[in-house]
């Protein structure tokens, strides 16, 4: 007998919840929003094997209720990763669907770059030629329940350009710390496809002791200051304004960066430009305060290799 | 080693490539010397040595002379050539950089934009620029994931059915091969179908493979799998032919 598939019953969204994540046996729950997106650069160097673990929990009632299956069919659940940047794929073994189950995958040095998009899959296997009850699957492997999380790296941040150089012959800033320059061309229009690297220099004053310059204080006030710098180029007028606002505008990664921080610290008020003016010191502290986690567990990574920042 | 190449991005890319359209000579040792690239930090710089040693051997795969002027080179010997010689020429470039566009922009327009050439007179800019259609990120990449024996005896229409859909079918290296091997094997036994048979044959897999998780099947079950909708589009062209 023929057996005609009218599609089948899959368990709804809400049926299987992220209950924890782990990077390299590190419980990060509490460090990340467990989202559809998980900005994972602070806790990822290219350089480093990452093994990246989510634990599932599922809901018994919707797997008793929401599926239809009948005797010999059994439920697995696998997960599969695909790399944005250097287009490969990896897979779990599929393991038996229990409550709880435990999926994880090790990525390579160098095997990933710009985003992972990983993938739960809850697949249904039983025997082949078997007349099926209507609303089961007719397809063996037939996917039940699929979530997709997208885990965003490093490779942007990675390519800001660092150098130190000697600035005892540079007039005005001999005892400075840093130098930040942004090389922005004239047309506005040109900006949104600007790489960060094509952008941001930092010049750190050779003077200054690697010790300092690796401590987490002296790379949060670092990037504070990046940013500070940066959003002040387009606090000039509504044209510029716009390029942050409007998130429908293609952008490369330059604007993405300044984008992401704008919205952190203005989403919601009417008159960006307005407390850009009258409230720039809060602005600071706010930026600092923003940044300060995630530059602490980035350097942990950074000197746990014996890295450092430059 | 955590080696860093040199990376230039597309916007400067594209202005070098139309100063060389408009005349401007192309001088690869000056191009190596020249400031006006970028590094990723925390990694060691490439040295001018290495990027003139990859050139080097890009020409030796060719079995072209440093002073190649006038010469011309049949499409099919370019990529094969090249194919067979990738992985040896840029040994040190990771994945991680090989995705990097900025990368490919950097060694095509900086550093064999006068090789490149040879294989697309046209100037089109997507084989000069990094994107994923560049004279070398497009052999690099069907290498990487096929092998380069295997890459090099595909056709350049039925590699581009493979990696043009880089969604299930590219990304996945035992579906790509698969679907290479199959190809190859068809082609072996004389069947005149086959210059449509790879783009009827990927969208078929691709079709199948969206509402099943091939995550969770065995190797051969998924090779079988991509094997049985290859030949059934082949049986469909020719009963279409016969109709």
């Amino acid at each position: 007998m023929k057996t005609f598939s009218y599609g089948y019953n899959t368990l709804a969204e809400k049926a299987v919840r992220i209950h924890k994540v782990f990077f390299n046996s590190r419980d990060v729950s509490n460090e990340i929003e467990i989202t559809s997106d998980i900005q994972a650069s602070a806790l990822w160097l290219p350089s480093q094997e990452t093994t990246i673990k989510f634990e599932i929990e599922v809901d018994e009632q919707a797997l008793q209720t929401q599926l239809t299956k009948q005797d010999g069919d059994a439920f697995f659940v696998v997960l599969r990763s695909n790399c944005r940047g250097t287009k490969k794929q990896k897979s779990s073994l599929p393991q038996p669907l229990t409550i709880v189950n435990e999926l994880e995958l090790v990525f390579n040095p160098f095997e990933v770059s710009d985003a992972i998009d990983f993938y739960i899959e809850i697949f249904s296997n039983f025997e082949d030629d078997q007349d099926r009850p209507f609303g089961a699957p007719v397809r063996k492997y037939s996917i039940l329940f699929s979530k997709k999380i997208t885990a965003h790296l490093t490779g942007i941040e990675s390519r800001v350009n660092v150098l130190t150089k000697n600035f005892e012959n540079i007039p005005g800033i001999k005892a400075a710390m840093w130098n930040i320059t942004l090389n922005l061309p004239q047309e506005i229009d040109e900006w949104s496809q600007l790489q960060q690297s094509e952008v941001v220099t930092i010049e750190i004053n050779n003077k200054i002791d690697s010790k300092v310059i690796n401590s987490p204080e002296f790379i949060t006030l670092l990037i504070t200051d990046l940013i500070y710098t940066s959003l002040s180029k387009f606090m000039v007028d509504d044209d510029r304004l716009t390029l942050l606002q409007d998130s429908e505008i293609d952008s490369e990664s330059w604007l993405i960066f300044v984008r992401q921080f704008y919205n952190a610290l203005f989403a919601g008020y009417p008159d960006p430009k307005q407390i850009w003016d009258e409230e720039s010191s809060r602005i600071r502290s706010e930026i600092q305060s923003k940044i300060a986690p995630s530059t602490r567990k980035k350097l942990d990574f950074l000197l746990q290799e014996s890295i450092g920042v430059i | 080693m955590n080696l860093s190449y040199r990376y230039i991005s597309n916007n400067i890319a594209v202005k070098e490539l139309l100063e060389y359209r408009n005349g401007k000579s192309f001088d690869p040792i000056r191009n190596i010397q020249r400031p006006g690239f970028h590094l990723r930090s925390l990694a060691v710089p490439i040295t001018e040595d290495r990027l003139i040693e990859i050139r080097e051997n890009v020409l030796l795969a060719l079995e072209i002379p440093r002073d190649f002027l006038g010469i011309s080179m049949t499409k099919e010997n370019f990529d094969r050539r090249l194919t067979l010689n990738c992985k040896n020429i840029f040994h040190d470039l990771t994945e991680y950089e090989a995705a990097q566009p900025g990368t490919w922009a950097y060694i095509t327009i900086r550093l064999l934009y006068d090789i490149a050439l040879l294989r697309y007179e046209d100037h089109a800019d997507e084989r000069y620029i990094g994107k994923p259609r560049n004279t070398f990120w497009r052999i690099w990449q069907r290498v990487s994931v096929l092998g380069p024996e295997m890459a090099s005896m595909l056709q350049e229409d039925e590699a581009v059915q493979i990696f043009e859909r880089t969604g299930v079918i590219a990304s996945n290296q035992t579906v790509a091969q698969t679907l290479a091997e199959t190809m190859l094997e068809i082609r072996e036994l004389g069947n005149s179908e086959i210059s449509i048979l790879m783009r009827e044959a990927a969208k078929r897999v691709r079709r199948r493979l969206t509402i099943i998780s091939y995550a969770g099947m065995q190797e051969s079950e998924l090779k079988n799998l991509v094997k049985e909708e290859m030949y059934k589009s082949l049986e469909q062209i020719k009963d279409r032919k016969n109709k």
